[in-house]
């Protein structure tokens, strides 16, 4: 009830609000004349009686005072007052607040754009239930703590029968399928699932029904699951499209349930996540049955299946974890020949498609704030330096009644109108870089298109203001309303401000400094990092290499692919600038299936267990060349020995092979066998090694087997640019065989580039803050330095008239500069030590203590710093002596 | 709480509760404008009195203040409260 009586209170003395004045004055006057009156009958002569009941009354004015004081909206009229007050001051001052609004918006600006991008990138709901709880099984090397995606099928029933963090686990396998239609032929992007797929994502077919185990049984009738997209558009979204036949993949098969809607599985990953295993992300055409061979089921080692489970509800990731490790050391003990040195791993599917973007987001956030907190100490020096100018106005103030409180709420409020301010522009500044962002990132860096300036952005960016002018405002408005009227009014102070303020600057450009270098060394280590990770020899020269994506189906033989890959050779060789024309089954970093075989040297046996593991590609004509791969020792293949429907007796291997298989003697004419067949392969050749998977992993052993295999990608080097290139390209394929699409085409260093992707967008980022954090600090440096100078002008024209030479002074103010930058270095030095260490899973081949870029950075800073300061110090050396002497 | 007390006989302008309170406390209290026009705003922004304009008794214009409903109770409050303090200011003085 208080409550209420109070605000009906308010709300009455609002309305009253006009008359206030006028009934205040009334009655006063009418109280005076009252007074006036009794005097008189006491027989006091007129001015004596006025005279006596003003001198009883009190001053009118200050009472008058105290009563507005007492009203309800009191405040609110000061707050109105000061608001306007402040409004004049800064259209007084335009320079002042431009630059601080200027301020303001580049650190609150700088702030919404990675508030933007980390909402779009880490908040993006996956678009399944309870996404959390799914999560990706993949294997993980013991040793080398390089992961497989794929696994067996005794693998899954092992973790199926053996763990119980499991509510359901699925298989799948990415394929595609040809529908034969009227004659024509579209391909199309599918899975084959495990029927247990639909429970693990918590899919219910929009239509029809979900795939049973008995679809997937070895006589079961062919039949498939459509996906909502397909059936509006080639079926008209009818209900009778269950049970119709399609023709797929020259078997006839029937449509037994429609899938729901915006069903996007699987999810696009980030390159760095994953061994680089290509997956066609998004909306599939169709679901197929796993229909899983015998002797598939059986082999521990037929590693084909990419497995995805759903976690139970209180089970956490790293207890599942824990457990699916010691189920993997159980299976390495027991089954030695499959799984040793092998272990289970789990990774949800949300780290899967942010990737490095995960740790690099937050990464940038840290950035961004440092970079605020530059640009408030900016700010607090500029409203320090201000405050020493209006002191008079502030003595002025205090002089006439303004208690402490009133002055800092009126230089908050002051500082908060150039923050809201400053907040506005930078918003302005942050639609147009999310723009950019928008348009510029890098595709594959997950949901960065989706960045937005929203609604939230927009709160986030006042309520930032808000918090941002508290912060600067704080310190300079509490120094400047301390109540010494008499100090200021002293001639000596009216200028400088008194020594404090000196402290006060010079320990927040202390703090300013150690802040850019921590943002310029961490930039500098991403910089390096990238440079060294990019600066690496692949093994193979992408520059001038383009790779074509063939499907070649309908061929019906192995031997009818080899004959088209043959002539496409013969075509493509004789286009004129073509240097070279080779194919592989699976060319580098764009990861397309290998086999990883175990591989035993014919004339040195050891037990399965201890056989090392190659992995395996196919090749044939020029490849080598084509890439740019160095032949170290032997010959390359001959195209002679090529046959059209088997796999050649030779083989090409590896640096790393060789040295695994035969160390210490040459490979070529050393003989081995894969795997368990009776197969003698002979070296015929050793060649570089080659960075196939992931640029920061260690080149694996390899051999390569003469065959060209159906679906290899085509790889061409060719002087010719590749604007006039890919369409002959595409005319020679269209000429050799109107069966065989063209899939994709890609230029070399375009996939190169694609696998640095995330890397190269943090690091633009970073070094794009650790820049703009540079240029404020020198702004800052320049701003105070200036100022400093501007108040010891009278103590400069003393030295000088004392005998002081202009070149001494030049080198006081630079000694200052240099102390403080010096102080700030060694701060920044220890705070970067830190931030370094957390930095370093995000380096590679950089150490995050490198003692040169610490160096760098620190000079570069310094000198920075000392130039700033320079031309101020030299406006120093101009003081007119007598200038300031006369003046104060 | 004077001016509360004063006006709880009736209503009153200004001047008038200054001199009532000189009045009936034998000129030990006199209260200056300084402080009575304040305190009367106060009271009147709590919601305490509330005020009209009226005729004097020699026909002038004045401000008439009254005490409202919860004023009346601030004041049973108030005095409870002094009250309690005078009574153990006494005791103190009698017997310490």
């Amino acid at each position: 009830m208080p409550r209420l009586r109070a605000l009906l209170g308010f709300v009455r003395a609002w309305r009253r609000r006009s008359t206030f004045e006028t009934e205040m004055a009334e009655e006063m006057r009418l109280h005076l004349e009252q007074r006036v009156e009794q005097h008189l009958r006491a027989g006091m002569s007129p001015p004596e009686a006025r005279l006596a009941a003003l001198r009883a009354f009190g001053g009118v004015a200050q009472i008058q005072d105290a009563c507005r004081d007492q009203r309800r909206f009191a405040w609110l009229d000061g707050f109105a007052q000061d608001l306007r007050h402040g409004v004049r001051q800064l259209t007084r001052h335009p320079g002042f607040g431009a630059i601080a609004v200027l301020t303001f918006a580049l650190g609150i600006g700088a702030n919404t754009v990675v508030f933007s991008v980390a909402k779009a990138v880490l908040l993006r709901p996956l678009g399944f239930d309870a996404p959390e709880q799914l999560v990706w099984v993949r294997l993980a090397n013991t040793g080398t703590g390089a992961t497989a995606d794929r696994v067996s099928w005794r693998d899954i029933e092992d973790i199926r029968g053996s763990t119980q963090v499991f509510a359901s686990l699925a298989m799948f396998g990415a394929r595609s399928a040809t529908w034969e239609r009227d004659g024509r032929l579209e391909e199309l992007p599918a899975l084959s699932v495990s029927p247990s797929l639909a429970d693990v994502l918590r899919v219910r077919p929009a239509l029809g029904r979900p795939l049973l185990p008995s679809d997937a049984e070895e006589r079961a009738a062919p039949v498939v699951l459509v996906s909502h997209e397909l059936w509006q558009t080639r079926f008209g979204g009818t209900p009778d499209v269950i049970g119709r036949h399609l023709r797929l993949d020259e078997v006839v098969h029937t449509i037994v349930g429609v899938l729901p809607p915006g069903l996007q599985f699987p999810l696009a990953r980030a390159p760095s996540a994953g061994t680089g295993t290509t997956l066609t992300a998004g909306l599939q055409a169709f679901w197929f049955p796993m229909n899983v061979h015998r002797e598939d089921r059986v082999s521990r080692g037929a590693r084909m299946f990419l497995p995805i489970g759903r976690l139970k509800p209180n089970v956490a990731t790293e207890a599942a974890g824990a457990e699916l490790a010691a189920l993997g050391r159980r299976l390495a003990a027991d089954h030695p020949e499959t799984n040793r040195g092998w272990t289970f791993d789990l990774v949800s599917i949300r780290d899967q498609v942010l990737g490095r973007t995960r740790y690099g987001i937050p990464m940038l956030g840290a950035a961004v704030g440092a970079v605020l907190l530059i640009c408030c100490v900016n700010l607090a020096n500029l409203l320090l330096a201000r405050g020493v100018a209006r002191q008079s106005e502030l003595a002025v103030r205090a002089t006439l009644g303004a208690g402490r409180r009133r002055l800092v709420q009126a230089l908050l409020l002051e500082t908060t109108v150039l923050a809201l301010l400053g907040g506005a522009v930078g918003l302005l500044l942050a639609e147009g870089a999310v723009r950019g962002v928008r348009v510029l990132a890098p595709a594959n860096v997950p949901f960065i298109r989706d960045s937005t300036v929203d609604g939230t952005a927009v709160m986030f960016t006042a309520g930032l203001s808000l918090v941002t002018a508290l912060v600067c405002g704080l310190l300079p408005a509490l120094r400047q309303s301390r109540s010494d009227v008499g100090a200021s009014a002293r001639p000596g102070n009216r200028t400088t401000g008194g020594p404090q303020i000196r402290l006060w600057q010079q320990g927040l450009l202390v703090g300013q400094i150690a802040a850019v270098l921590v943002l310029l060394t961490s930039a500098g280590l991403l910089l390096e990092s990238f440079r060294r990770l990019i600066g690496q020899d692949l093994g193979y020269q992408p520059h001038a290499v383009i790779a074509l994506d063939l499907r070649t189906r309908g061929f019906q033989t192995n031997e009818n692919v080899s004959r088209m890959y043959r002539a496409l050779h013969g075509r493509l060789a004789a286009l004129p600038g073509v240097d070279a024309v080779g194919t592989i089954s699976s060319a580098p970093l764009t990861g397309k299936w290998t086999f990883d075989e175990k591989a035993q040297v014919v004339d040195r046996p050891l037990p399965e267990a201890d056989r090392p593991s190659l992995s395996g590609t196919f090749v044939a004509y020029d490849y080598f060349q084509a890439m740019g791969i160095a032949l170290l020792d032997g010959r390359h293949f001959r195209d002679a020995d090529l046959k059209d429907d088997d796999v050649g007796p030779m083989a090409v291997i590896n640096e790393a092979a060789a040295t695994l298989l035969f160390p210490g003697r040459p490979a070529v004419g050393g003989r081995f066998t894969i795997g368990n067949r009776d197969r003698v392969l002979e070296v015929v050749g050793v060649v570089r090694d080659t960075r196939d998977v992931r640029l920061d992993d260690r080149p694996q052993p390899r051999f390569y087997l003469h065959y060209a295999f159906g679906g290899a990608q085509v790889v061409v080097r060719s002087r010719v640019p590749s604007g006039v290139l890919i369409p002959l390209v595409r005319d020679a394929v269209h000429a050799t065989d109107r069966r065989v699409i063209v899939h994709e085409i890609t230029a070399m260093t375009d996939i190169v580039a694609a696998t640095v992707a995330e890397r190269r967008f943090l690091m633009i980022m970073l070094v794009t803050y650790a820049a703009v954090a540079l240029g404020i600090a020198a702004v800052g440096t320049f701003g105070v330095a200036a100022f400093q100078v501007a108040q010891r002008t009278r103590e400069f024209g003393i030295r000088l008239a004392l005998g002081a030479s202009p070149r001494g002074l030049l080198g006081l103010v630079l000694m200052q500069a240099g102390r403080t930058a010096v102080a700030g270095l060694a701060i920044g030095l220890v705070c970067s030590f830190v931030t370094s260490r957390l930095l370093a899973s995000q380096l590679f081949g950089v150490s995050p203590h490198e003692p040169w870029l610490l160096a760098m950075a620190s000079v570069a800073l310094l000198l920075v710093t000392l130039l700033a300061s320079l031309v101020p110090a030299r406006r120093a050396t101009r003081v007119d002596p007598m200038g300031p002497l006369r003046f104060d | 709480m004077l001016i509360l007390r004063v006006l709880r006989s009736g209503e009153m302008h200004g001047w008038g509760i200054a001199d009532r309170i000189q009045l009936v406390s034998k000129e030990v209290l006199s209260v200056g404008e300084g402080s009575l026009y304040p305190a009367l705003y106060r009271l009147q922004a709590q919601g305490w009195i509330d005020s009209t304009w009226g005729q004097s008794d020699n026909n002038r214009r004045a401000k008439y203040y009254r005490l409202t409903k919860s004023g009346r109770k601030q004041l049973e409050v108030e005095q409870a409260a002094w009250d309690r303090v005078a009574l153990a200011i006494a005791e103190v003085m009698r017997s310490a």
